[in-house]
């Protein structure tokens, strides 16, 4: 009982605060925790850059036009780090929740839970940073397929930030119309579900990473052999939309969280139905295998293609035979938020 | 600020039948498509010209669209494929006209996937009868068994996801930022709203627009690899 009572006087000391100081301290943890994604720009704009330099050492003539695009790749890498910036500079300078009616519980956990959907930028900044690189290498190479190799890799590279925006969604859901806050009593198992839904979000880190390798693939192909740029496009998109599975399946549990969270009608221990919420929320984050693999899947059948156009029926069905089975963990992650959620086992134990 | 984004209900029918603004738009682009393409075919003749041209390029591309998806022996797929296609680049792109896209709900895209899904098992069984079917899922070794029937049941569902949550995250985007739009011009005082104006037309592009077609086309590509999968 000794840790419940810990549990107890945490929440307690929490809740001795004023609403406004609560909401405040916990949008400063916030903002640092949204920041965490400036990894993935921060990796995926040096090896845009050393491949740049690699170029420029390999090919001083030419290291013009692929300099150009592997700044505008670098450029593109850079949104998730901005839109975690903007995150945090609005719970630093135009903080919305302070103005909210709600639970002061639920509305300082909803500051922790933006923060946390931001941390998936680390995904498409790795990713895109990558296709940044392959874009460059592919317009040093071939100069003359320079210009369709850059669009792919755009292309690419705007598919990659999929994930990204969706985590931009739940964490603007959360900080300026909050479902959550709205909901009268179970302040723990809300303030749970928020940070949940954050946490959930993390998944996106997957589909970002592989998506972006997918469009770096692409971009490359295409450099290899213009010929080939509708197949390889075309095989890109495939398989970098099976890569978002396990990014479009934390969106939907982060949405249930906060839209149709069952947990609140459910009768049990609160302590239960709330660390019900926050396991849900990390079992998601398995989604990143998932998003990681079958990025790295669709980014070889694109070569394939580009090298192999003829085989393409071949390559589409070998990868996306793997992709379903990488999606395996994924869908384990899955079940066991949806049985959490909604078909509790722990409830009937106590 | 608004904290509901889920479909309207417009009215009920006897029964209890709710009629939300999903079905009353999709009901409109139906008629749509349906007079649109009675329109567009009449006056046919041998020799194309004017409207024919441009209805045939479309149809030839659906076609070679089909071919490339799905191979030379399942043509026979290609209407089907049009209009999948074509109702979903009008579902998707229906939030430029400030109604609801009628893909923002669960409720369109798991119709459409499960029809994806009984066609995937249909043409399964017809192309290599039932035993062969079931033969399937213990390939390539009877160990993969569960794994096979798992990844099977978690195709339409996540082929359904994939295209609401797309279209769903870019509603509420574009909610919330007109919203914060609108906001600014009120604390600004201004008498015209000047800021709806331009700064959502970007977004709109890339949520709307990019999203839009990109998912119709993915939806339409997967429902051809998985069903022409199935029957070889």
């Amino acid at each position: 009982m000794e840790y419940t009572d810990f549990f107890t006087a945490f929440i307690n000391w929490l809740l001795s605060f004023d609403k406004k100081a609560l909401i405040l301290a916990f949008s400063a943890i916030g903002a640092g925790l949204a920041m965490i994604a400036g990894i993935g720009p921060g990796v995926g704009q040096g090896y845009a850059a050393g491949i740049g330099a690699e170029v420029t050492g390999d090919n001083p003539k030419e290291s013009k036009q692929s300099i150009m695009v592997m700044l505008l790749g670098a450029g593109i890498a850079e949104t998730s780090g901005i839109l975690s910036l903007v995150i945090a500079l609005i719970l630093l300078f135009g903080n919305p929740l302070i103005n909210l009616d709600g639970d002061k519980l639920v509305l300082a956990a909803s500051a922790i839970g933006a923060g946390l959907s931001m941390i998936a930028g680390i995904g498409p900044g790795i990713g895109q940073g990558y296709a940044a690189g392959k874009g460059c290498e592919a317009s040093s190479k071939n100069p003359e397929a320079s210009k369709s190799s850059m669009l792919v890799m755009l292309l690419g590279s705007a598919v990659a930030q999929t994930s990204g925006i969706f985590s931009l969604v739940i964490a603007l859901l959360l900080m300026y119309a909050n479902p959550l806050a709205t909901i009268e009593g179970h302040q723990l198992i809300l303030a749970a579900s928020a940070i949940a839904a954050g946490l959930a979000m993390i998944a996106g880190v997957g589909p970002g990473v592989g998506q972006g390798y997918a469009a770096g693939k692409a971009a490359e192909a295409v450099g290899i052999n213009p010929e080939s740029s509708r197949g390889a496009t075309l095989v890109m998109l495939l398989g970098s939309a099976i890569a978002q599975t396990s990014g479009v399946f934390s969106l939907v549990i982060a949405l249930l969280l906060m839209y149709a969270n069952p947990l609140v009608t459910l009768e049990g221990a609160t302590i239960i139905l709330a660390a019900s919420a926050l396991g849900a929320g990390f079992a998601m984050i398995s989604g990143i295998g998932p998003g990681l693999g079958q990025g790295y899947a669709a980014g070889k059948g694109t070569e394939a293609v580009g090298l192999r156009p003829r085989l393409q029926a071949e390559v589409v069905k070998t990868m996306i035979l793997g992709q379903a089975v990488a999606q395996t963990t994924g869908i384990y992650g899955l079940i066991i938020a949806l049985v959490l959620l909604f078909a509790n086992p722990l409830l009937q134990l106590l | 600020m608004e904290t509901n984004f889920g479909p309207k209900v417009i009215f009920e029918l006897p029964g209890g039948v709710i009629i939300t603004e999903t079905v009353v738009n999709t009901w409109i682009i139906m008629g749509v498509l349906i007079i649109g393409a009675l329109i567009l075919v009449r006056n046919f003749e041998k020799k194309p010209k004017g409207v024919q041209n441009a209805v045939e390029m479309i149809v030839d591309m659906i076609y070679k669209l089909t071919e490339q998806g799905m191979g030379k022996d399942k043509l026979g797929f290609a209407p089907y494929v049009g209009t999948l296609f074509f109702y979903l680049v009008f579902a998707n792109l229906w939030g430029l006209t400030g109604f609801r896209a009628p893909t923002a709900d669960t409720n369109t895209t798991f119709a459409l996937a499960i029809i994806t899904f009984f066609m995937i098992h249909f043409f399964g069984v017809r192309k290599k009868g039932i035993l062969g079917y079931l033969k399937g899922f213990t390939e390539p070794i009877p160990f993969m068994l569960p794994l096979n029937i798992i990844s099977e049941l978690a195709t339409p569902i996540s082929l359904a996801f994939r295209l609401f949550g797309n279209i769903v995250g870019g509603l509420i985007i574009m909610s919330l930022l007109y919203g914060a739009l609108a906001g600014l011009s009120v604390k600004l005082g201004l008498p015209v709203p000047i800021f709806e104006v331009a700064i959502p037309s970007i977004f709109h592009m890339y949520f709307d627009i990019f999203a839009g077609v990109l998912q119709s086309f993915i939806f339409v590509m997967l429902t051809m690899v998985f069903v022409s999968m199935a029957m070889d």
